[in-house]
């Protein structure tokens, strides 16, 4: 009966030994995804007794103060993936082939990824808060009298998360760039494209699916900002992202049911901003996913 | 089919990846329709030979003239080069239309020429039918036939190959290699094809130019690099497998018949041009060429007219490859030689074998 029931889901070669070494990612997905999301699904759908149903989904939608966390994480999240997206896609694509100091300059394109939130948000403070270097170097060049507000706002936000999530958008195209077989734009070059041509006829829509999957991880990354906004933002304010409005019904009011319905709506933004990522990829380029290189 | 036609191609490049020399003064000579191949080794540098005529790869010294003219201060877009690849390089997110009339497209032909164009190229490679395909939906050697096509649209006036045909499968090889064989012949497009493999190179080039370690061994025609191979490399890449250093001993009173010998190895040859007493020479002869006339299975020996060239060895190894065996034979000096043969022979038999003089390929010195 087991058989059968692989057979349907698709898996006609599997194993026993492939379902044995399946099972720790099944596992790890139960225990930290499906479980935790069911688990916070019914108690979202919990309110408090004698109350309907979507009662806590209600309250959030229905409150200004709350449902703006849905815009500003928006705000902050959208502008930032594609930031992030067009800085790395240019950079990856000129460093495909290999190019000097190339290792130098990937560790220190990377090196934020182990530095970690708190640290990067330190480093932007020291560097672009009011009293930071660059502030202080401008005022003592007598370039500027008041210092740049690069801090504890908006901006502040989006330089932290750049900072932070540029380089594993940066290392994913760079690896999906070189993996495409350089004879194909040699090829090009050789039937007449010029290099501009090769970029946009040739070289990008064969980093679509690429740019699509970085976009989308990016995209989840920064929708769920919490620590950033905290330190570089406005978290009472203009940075006042859903995650932090999720942390705030969570530990300060100690209301488990209203938080893990804004989680929930959180994931539904989500998802809906992934389904248009997707098909607005599918409108722009077709037929790509049909394989990079055969043989 | 209304292409231009070129005199002739003068090549000649230097080229060294950081102290590594690749190419070392390599100069051939292209006449307008030939069909030359650069064969060597992997690693020899015709590949790179190729890159450079391409422009792939810039050039360390050198020129390249077609017609008299510079081709090597011309970007590679602009040169009017066909390319055909070992990966076959389609561009994948393209139909096999799309991916033939690109070229095509970028000299902003009107769409009536494109498409006629386009259909003109894919009877040549007899694959109308198939516009609408991705290049995933086809088969390596359709692919390959594809790209053919995609280098052929814009007529180009010289067509570059590149090991086109090692990613596919045996026959399919043997197929596509008479296929461009009759391309070429159609078209009598000038074409520089590169390549490892020496059948490929005997059966398709007019000319053949052999390179090994980034400098140009020798240039002839299949037959002139099979018969008379320059130096021990070529007679080796070209399959003789058996060489020989035998030292001049006597000279008959003819002034060209001479006996050489070696380790009581003898041989008796009247094709060495002026031998002297005491001179080396080196020689070779394939394994086909060396003919078995006496063995335990054959009963009474072959007859064979003359006295001289006969040696007896003893089976080594023996592999069956069908219409003939592989025999490795020790002669009774120790040497180890290698006979094609049909004669069925054994581990440990003695046998006899003859050594046709004419077969015999003298190596020339240096």
């Amino acid at each position: 009966m087991l058989r059968s029931l692989y057979f349907r889901l698709g898996f006609k070669n599997l194993d026993r030994a492939a379902l044995f070494f399946l099972l720790p990612s099944l596992l790890y997905l139960i225990l930290f995804f499906l479980y935790p999301f069911f688990y916070g699904l019914v108690l979202s759908l919990t309110p408090e007794t004698g109350k309907p149903f979507y009662q806590n989904f209600y309250l959030f939608l229905t409150d200004d103060w709350q449902r703006s966390t849905i815009w500003k994480t928006i705000r902050l999240a959208v502008p930032i993936t594609l930031l992030v997206v067009c800085v790395s896609v240019p950079l990856a694509y000129t460093m495909r082939r290999g190019m000097k100091f190339e290792r130098l300059i990937t560790t220190f394109l990377i090196l934020p990824v182990s530095l970690g939130t708190v640290l990067i948000a330190e480093g932007v403070l020291g560097f672009l808060g009011g009293n930071g270097w660059f502030n202080q170097f401008l005022i003592n060049m007598g370039l500027i009298k008041e210092p740049f507000r690069f801090t504890y706002n908006y901006t502040g936000v989006v330089i932290g998360l750049f900072l932070k999530n540029f380089p594993y958008c940066f290392l994913m195209l760079l690896g999906y760039v070189s993996g495409i077989n350089p004879e194909i734009e040699r090829s090009a070059r050789i039937l007449g494209a010029r290099p501009i041509q090769i970029f946009w006829r040739i070289m990008l829509p064969l980093m679509a699916p690429g740019i699509t999957i970085a976009f989308c991880l990016v995209f989840v990354m920064d929708f769920a900002v919490f620590p950033t906004a905290i330190l570089l933002g406005q978290p009472a304010g203009e940075t006042r992202t859903i995650a932090i409005a999720a942390y705030q019904m969570a530990f300060e009011h100690y209301d488990m049911p209203k938080a893990s319905a804004i989680a929930m709506i959180m994931g539904m933004t989500q998802m809906i901003g992934l389904v248009i990522i997707l098909a607005l990829r599918r409108r722009l380029y077709r037929g790509t996913s049909l394989g990079i290189s055969k043989g | 089919m209304g292409r231009t036609v070129i005199g002739r191609i003068e090549i000649q490049i230097t080229k060294r990846f950081g102290k590594k020399t690749v190419l070392d003064n390599f100069t051939l000579d292209v006449k307008g329709r030939e069909f030359i191949t650069l064969l060597g080794p992997s690693g020899c540098g015709k590949t790179t030979a190729l890159n450079c005529i391409a422009g792939l790869v810039p050039m360390s010294e050198g020129k390249i003239r077609v017609d008299g003219e510079r081709l090597d201060t011309i970007p590679p877009e602009k040169r009017g080069i066909g390319m055909v690849f070992q990966n076959y390089a389609l561009f994948p997110h393209m139909t096999v239309f799309k991916n033939i009339s690109f070229g095509l497209e970028l000299q902003k032909k009107p769409p009536d020429e494109i498409k006629s164009r386009v259909n003109e190229v894919l009877s040549l490679i007899r694959l109308q039918g198939f516009e609408d395909r991705f290049p995933g939906q086809l088969s390596g050697g359709q692919q390959q036939r594809v790209a053919i096509a995609r280098a052929l649209a814009p007529r180009p006036k010289l067509l570059l190959l590149d090991e086109p045909l090692s990613n596919l499968d045996a026959k399919l090889r043997l197929d596509m290699r008479a296929e461009i064989k009759n391309l070429h012949r159609e078209l009598g497009l000038t074409s520089i094809y590169v390549t490892h493999d020496q059948c490929e190179a005997l059966s398709l080039s007019d000319r053949i130019a052999v390179i090994h370690e980034g400098i140009l061994q020798q240039v002839g025609t299949p037959k002139e690099i099979y018969e008379r191979p320059a130096n021990l490399f070529v007679a080796d890449f070209m399959g003789c497998e058996n060489f020989f250093t035998l030292r001049v001993k006597a000279i008959e009173s003819d002034g060209k018949t001479a006996l050489l010998e070696q380790d009581g190895f003898r041989l008796r040859l009247s094709n060495i041009p002026g031998p002297k007493i005491d001179d080396e020479i080196t020689l070779t002869i394939r394994p086909d060429d060396i003919q078995v006339v006496h063995a335990p299975s054959m009963g009474s020996p072959t007859s064979i007219k003359e006295e001289h060239n006969i040696t007896a060895g003893v089976v080594h190894v023996v592999q069956y490859l069908g219409k003939e065996n592989d025999i490795e034979v020790f002669l009774q000096n120790n040497k180890k030689i290698r006979v094609r043969s049909p004669e069925k022979v054994e581990r440990g038999d003695q046998i006899t074998l003859y050594f046709n003089p004419e077969k015999i390929i003298l190596i020339p010195k240096g």
